[in-house]
């Protein structure tokens, strides 16, 4: 921050004038250059056998808008059956893995891998998936895979530039046309660094064999954070629908309901809402985030994942 | 930032003007910066013979995080349970959680208890202590109950990161 203010009646001291544009300069500089933000999804793995539908064994995602910035920059790979089999993700970006990973044969054993390559969301409208497959008969009795994400806030539409400030010295001969300039660079600089607000993070919630009208329910604590879309993956059986609704103080009309298109087929819908601001405590559950997903059809859902993404 | 252009003279009030919308905006821009999200386990029954692999989630940072708050949401009408919830680093290490053991528990649990009626597991005070999640470290959420089984529980991390310049 700025460390002078100016005053009536006193010498125009030019060094501290550069202090100011040089704060200046430093505090934008480096609010841009912190433009990737991280978060993690978590995909519930468990009860997946080898033999399980392809559908029920792939994870999908898409990037929330044509605008936004999300790669994949890490997957880990959590996996306890009491098989010893080869396991293996692989991404429908051909560029990306595979990842394998050899179980212990034991149930209570962690067997875990882990790749760290990036690999783009580049669509909204258009999956990546990851894809799991055994070499062999086994049952992952419990087991999770970790996504996790990279988003850059200043690729988003709006210029990442920074801004370097031209000093003002003794031998500046038009000293206002001069600060004049500056002082333009230096907000133009600020202002894109306004712009470029939406540093994109994501959460997951997995629900399997959600029975006709159960539900499952998810608690965030709130704190600081703006809802800005949910998008919903559905498996089951057709004439089945569910809903995933996101309440909580500050959001309003964010609720997405998905009709299956059969038990081998991946459905998708998605919903943003009207208003999303959230600052509020964390520590009072009265404020939290709920995310609710309720099966309203007349068969069991196989599967549901529901992506929250929010800045 | 609400420019103010210089017209002639160079006059303090202008400059006063033009460096504090400046900063104005730059303290906007920096209290934005700040967001949260979280981890989460959720368990639909926890069970006191339940194995480590069905009540547990390791996830490895790829960006520092403050922890804001860790807690415990536990739903059931089993009186006599105590449900605790700890977080560790993987693998037995402690060298990144400053060799502190971090856990919260609920006890007395006839309808829905939540951890956070305690500043316990409030990491945000001036007073209490803080710690920092850790770029390329991987951390453990883990949940066990006590003396009788528990239906739904959710455990969870609020995490902050702070995206501008503080």
């Amino acid at each position: 921050m700025m460390p002078h203010r100016f005053v009536d009646l006193s010498n125009l001291d030019m060094e501290k004038v550069n202090d100011n544009l040089e704060a200046g300069a430093r505090d934008v500089n480096r609010n841009l250059s912190k433009r990737y933000t991280y978060s993690s999804l978590i995909y519930n793995i468990d009860g997946i056998t080898d033999g399980s539908t392809a559908v029920l064994r792939t994870f999908p995602i898409r990037r929330p808008g044509t605008n936004n910035a999300v790669e994949i920059c890490g997957v880990e790979l959590v996996i306890f059956t009491a098989t010893a089999v080869t396991w293996t993700l692989t991404c429908s970006d051909s560029t990306w893995g595979p990842l394998s990973l050899l179980t212990t044969a034991s149930a209570t054993t962690e067997s875990y891998a882990a790749r760290n390559q990036s690999v783009p969301v580049p669509s909204s409208s258009a999956d990546v998936t990851f894809t799991l497959a055994a070499s062999a008969a086994s049952t992952v009795t419990a087991g999770y895979i970790v996504v996790h994400l990279r988003t850059d806030r200043g690729d988003q539409g709006s210029s990442h530039a920074g801004y370097t400030p031209t000093l003002v010295d003794s031998a500046s001969s038009t000293a206002g046309s001069l600060l004049d300039t500056e002082l333009t660079a230096l907000a133009a600089a600020v202002s894109r660094d306004t712009a470029n607000a939406v540093d994109l993070r994501c959460e997951c919630f997995t629900i399997r064999g959600l029975v006709t009208t159960g539900s499952a329910v998810w608690r965030l604590p709130s704190g600081v954070r703006t809802v800005h879309q949910v998008t919903q993956y559905l498996v089951s059986p057709v004439a089945t629908d569910a809903t995933a609704a996101i309440t909580g103080t500050g959001i309003v009309g964010l609720s997405v309901t998905t009709t299956a298109t059969g038990s081998t087929a991946r459905a998708v819908n998605t919903d943003t809402p009207t208003s999303s601001a959230i600052v509020e405590d964390p520590m009072d559950p009265n404020d939290d985030v709920i995310v609710t997903v309720t099966n309203d059809g007349a068969g069991t859902v196989d599967m549901a994942l529901v992506l929250l993404w929010f800045s | 930032m609400a420019l103010t252009p210089f017209t002639g003279t160079v006059t303090a009030a202008t400059l006063r003007s033009n460096f504090d919308d400046a900063t104005a905006q730059l303290t906007t821009n920096s209290i934005a910066g700040r967001k949260d999200w979280t981890h989460t386990l959720r368990l639909t029954t926890l069970t006191t013979g339940l194995a480590l692999s069905l009540r547990t989630v390791a996830f490895t940072m790829f960006d520092d995080a403050e922890v804001r708050v860790f807690f415990l949401r536990v739903t059931d009408t089993a009186a006599g349970a105590t449900v605790t919830a700890t977080l560790t680093q993987d693998e037995g290490a402690t060298e990144f959680l400053l060799d502190n053991t971090v856990s919260i528990s609920v006890a007395a649990i006839n309808g829905t208890v939540d951890s956070r009626s305690s500043s316990e597991d409030d990491f945000r005070t001036t007073t209490g202590p803080r710690f920092t999640l850790k770029r390329g470290v991987r951390y453990r959420l883990t949940v066990a109950t006590a003396a009788a089984d528990v239906g739904v529980t959710i455990v969870g991390l609020q995490l902050r990161t702070r995206r501008r310049a503080a």
